[in-house]
């Protein structure tokens, strides 16, 4: 199966990875996010291939925004079968512990990520299901060392587990599968990672990872694959052991 | 009542049984090191003098959505172990039984309403119960919600409301009161994931916010483990409560049936009840119970 694919967030390096994976794969690219800072290099390469790849400013936790993305997608290209949606805990501010404002904007974070994977799930599931057959893949982004994103990235990967399982229990009779790709080090540390994570770029890294799993996951016969996490270690990182959830 | 006592009874003989007798009308403050506390002094230099932990008062307990269900369990079982409990629900109104029914015991309650889901409403709860009470040893955060819908339609608020009083309440709570828990130097806060969280048709606002409590308290346990404080959270499988039975009601499905099929699907092949929840809970906030911490604590009878 080939056809249109999304891909929304993912910023500078997991967004445009499995971008040119897809198109290498024979897939029409769209690419969703708030804003494009370095998209330009990504869409060249995609047109280079022969495929098609379009840039679409949207509001990931905003379903009318996200809702009219995807209609823009339909437009410039096709409904799409495969979405791909990146998620970054992001950092929370640095507050006291005796600052509430601090403790607040903390879950506000948490929040939002949780919800684009929502809004962008909906949204994407409702094109997928036309066809009888689809792939979301929800990505979660690696925590850098030194700042202080662990506070929210524990909550955010535990919650999207939840999420991935009961979608992929929803439209597994719709031939749509739901699949989870996370840092293994998120799956083992709760606190801050003592180094990071992984090289951004290139071979080994996880944004390379991430386009790799999901070349596998989109393949007709990974229909049987749903609902399940994947976890991708760092290659200088030695293997990190998962702790039993 | 009677039940929640008897279940107190079968910690007895375990080296919390001090805990479990029967509840004097006033107790010696819990002493840091017996719960496990911080253990150096320049840790928490506001309540290590001698003063301060010779003050006669019991263990005070929050507990959120106590009006009915699991909650109302919890805070009866929390007063029957020599608590003071704080009572709270959406509405003030919503707490009286409980409350009435923990007085009529013989224990201490207050009563306060709190719409979880709103950040100063909770900033101004923990205040007065701090006020009210002195200090606070245990939050329980019961408060939770179900609007279950399948994905492609579900609403932006079913989304919203699930995760801001489920996820949300919790985080509010447990900042605000483990604030005073750390300055303390001890506490126990229990959360409330669920079995939901390994995934469920028609609950992915569920799953999502019960799935990212158990990871928050990961995340908290190691922030506030160095302060004495301990963050757990249990994950209840099918407990007979009136949250459950407005599902089945509102689902149109048969709810004898829907039990029956609960209770053959665990491995003790029956539901469960809200006391035995609270026996897990009650057993978390013990203070032999301190090096518990960041665990999710599955209580469903087992698995077929």
């Amino acid at each position: 199966m080939t056809g249109v694919a999304v891909v929304a967030g993912g910023g500078e390096h997991t967004g445009p990875a499995v971008a040119v994976r897809l198109a290498g794969r024979g897939f029409d690219v769209a690419l969703l996010d708030t804003e494009f800072t370095a998209a330009d290099k990504t869409v060249r390469q995609i047109e280079e291939s022969g495929r098609r790849c379009v840039t679409v400013e949207a509001e990931l936790t905003d379903t009318r925004s996200v809702g009219a993305a995807f209609g823009q997608v339909r437009s410039a290209l096709s409904s799409p079968v495969v979405l791909v949606t990146c998620v970054g805990p992001g950092p929370v501010p640095d507050g006291s512990p005796e600052d509430e404002l601090a403790d607040e904007q903390r879950y506000g974070v948490v929040r939002r990520a949780l919800r684009s994977a929502f809004v962008c799930c909906q949204a994407g599931a409702g094109h997928l299901l036309h066809h009888r057959w689809g792939r979301i893949i929800i990505v979660t982004e690696p925590v850098d060392a030194g700042g202080n994103a662990w506070r929210t990235s524990q909550p955010v990967l535990a919650g999207l587990i939840g999420f991935t399982r009961s979608a992929a229990l929803e439209l597994a009779r719709s031939g749509i599968t739901v699949n989870l790709i996370a840092p293994a080090e998120s799956a083992v540390d709760s606190r801050a990672p003592a180094h990071q994570p992984a090289v951004n770029v290139g071979a080994g890294s996880y944004a390379e990872g991430v386009a790799h799993v999901t070349a596998f996951l989109i393949d007709d016969q990974a229909v049987g694959i749903t609902g399940q996490e994947i976890y991708l270690a760092a290659a200088q990182a030695g293997v990190p052991l998962l702790r039993e959830r | 009542m009677m039940s929640t006592v008897n279940a107190a009874n079968a910690f007895e003989d375990g080296p919390g049984a001090e805990f479990s007798s029967d509840r004097p009308t006033a107790r010696p403050c819990v002493h840091r090191a017996e719960w496990g506390g911080a253990p150096t002094a320049e840790r928490d230099p506001v309540m290590t003098g001698p003063a301060a932990s010779a003050v006669a008062c019991e263990p005070v307990a929050m507990v959120t959505g106590a009006g009915r269900g699991i909650g109302a369990a919890t805070a009866e079982r929390l007063a029957a172990e020599g608590m003071a409990v704080i009572v709270v629900d959406r509405v003030e109104q919503d707490t009286t039984a409980t409350v009435s029914a923990i007085r009529a015991a013989g224990g201490r309650a207050s009563g306060l309403g709190c719409d979880v889901s709103v950040a100063q409403a909770v900033t101004a709860t923990v205040a007065s119960a701090v006020e009210e009470f002195g200090h606070l040893d245990v939050l329980v955060n019961c408060a939770g919600i179900t609007q279950d819908r399948l994905l492609l339609t579900m609403s932006d608020q079913e989304w919203d409301r699930v995760l801001d009083v489920n996820l949300g309440g919790s985080m509010r709570c447990s900042f605000a009161v483990g604030r005073h828990m750390r300055r303390q130097g001890h506490g126990r806060i229990i959360n409330f994931s669920s079995v939901a969280a390994r995934g469920n048709a028609g609950q992915t606002n569920y799953a999502t916010a019960k799935g990212a409590i158990a990871g928050f308290t990961r995340t908290l346990a190691a922030e506030f483990g160095p302060h004495g404080v301990t963050v757990n959270s249990i994950a209840p499988g099918f407990v007979a409560t009136p949250m459950v039975a407005e599902l089945t009601e509102r689902l149109g499905v048969d709810r004898d049936t829907v039990l029956l099929e609960a209770a053959m699907s665990s491995a003790v092949g029956r539901i469960g009840t809200p006391e035995e929840i609270a026996a897990v809970v009650a057993f978390v906030t013990r203070p032999e119970s301190g090096y518990l911490t960041g665990e999710t604590i599955h209580v469903e009878g087992g698995r077929r």
